[in-house]
């Protein structure tokens, strides 16, 4: 089974044409948002993209083998999304980009956790924490 | 090449394999025709099964570089490519270093080695993507389904509508 480098949550990334090297720009920490002017209604997230980045290096058995990456996107409110992709182990490293445009709304505070698992089996998690500015004068 | 040099090493300066590649007019070509030739093959399972070493590849590559002569096309040049070529799978910090190294090189003598390097080095990490888009969530999000019609400040306005 490929072993994990590491797996991050961020806007955008960028790979050297050059060099491969990979660039990573604003990874996802916290969200403050400013609280909706009425306050009768709920506050609401949303990221117009993001990107989740994985690296994963071959073990000599993996060799040629197809394994599939899941993102399983865990909303505050015990809803949850999972996004599948399939790829090869052609090369001692691969990098699994699974890039976003829209996501799904959130409607209330808390923790938003995005798990990546590899064939199943849970290899990493990236947690955002939602949260409503208040105002503190 | 002197016979100091273990045979999958000296494979790689004979006259048959520094010119079998003269008709390849691509660096992808040369790639792609390096990886298949046996000698490049036998090294590469050499340096796997640490047969060949780092000191060994060190002193052949200096013993190559022996015979630069500036202003003149590096007669050894498809043997450093193929040397650069058997690294390509090695975990080892002396291949990465090595086809840094030839990458990095800016000597129009060595051009073809350096390319073939680049390419390497392109290609060590390979990075698959996908792209979901949110007209995944169907309906939930409108920003994907029109996207042309509306400036940032609508396209923002239509979220609240739409989230609230």
């Amino acid at each position: 089974m490929p072993k994990l480098e590491y797996f991050l949550l961020c806007e955008s990334v960028a790979v050297d044409q050059d060099t491969n090297r990979i660039s990573l720009f604003n990874v996802l920490e916290d969200f403050q948002v400013a609280p909706a002017e009425d306050p009768t209604k709920k506050p609401s997230y949303m990221l117009s993209q993001f990107v989740a980045v994985a690296l994963f290096n071959r073990d000599a058995e993996d060799r040629d083998k197809e394994f599939e990456a899941s993102l399983r996107i865990h909303l505050p409110g015990d809803q949850h999304r999972e996004h599948k992709m399939s790829f090869r182990m052609e090369r001692n490293r691969q990098r699994v980009l699974m890039r976003f445009v829209g996501m799904p709304p959130v409607g209330q505070d808390g923790v938003l956790r995005f798990e990546l698992l590899l064939d199943g089996t849970e290899c990493a998690s990236h947690t955002v924490h939602l949260n409503t500015e208040t105002s503190t004068t | 090449m002197n016979n100091q040099f273990p045979n999958q090493l000296k494979s790689l300066s004979d006259e048959s394999f520094i010119h079998r590649f003269e008709q390849v007019s691509t660096t992808e070509g040369i790639y792609y025709a390096l990886r298949r030739s046996i000698e490049v093959k036998t090294l590469n399972s050499a340096l796997r099964e640490e047969l060949v070493g780092e000191p060994e590849l060190d002193h052949f590559i200096r013993q190559l570089l022996a015979s630069f002569v500036a202003g003149e096309q590096f007669r050894f040049q498809m043997s450093l490519a193929g040397i650069v070529v058997a690294c390509e799978t090695i975990n080892k910090l002396f291949a990465r270093q090595f086809i840094d190294y030839v990458a990095s090189l800016q000597l129009s003598e060595l051009t073809v080695a350096s390319m073939v390097a680049k390419l390497v080095r392109r290609t060590i990490t390979k990075t698959v993507s996908k792209t979901f888009y949110g007209s995944d969530y169907q309906g939930q999000i409108r920003l994907v389904q029109q996207p042309a019609q509306a400036d940032v400040g609508q396209r923002s306005q239509s979220f609240e509508e739409e989230l609230v």
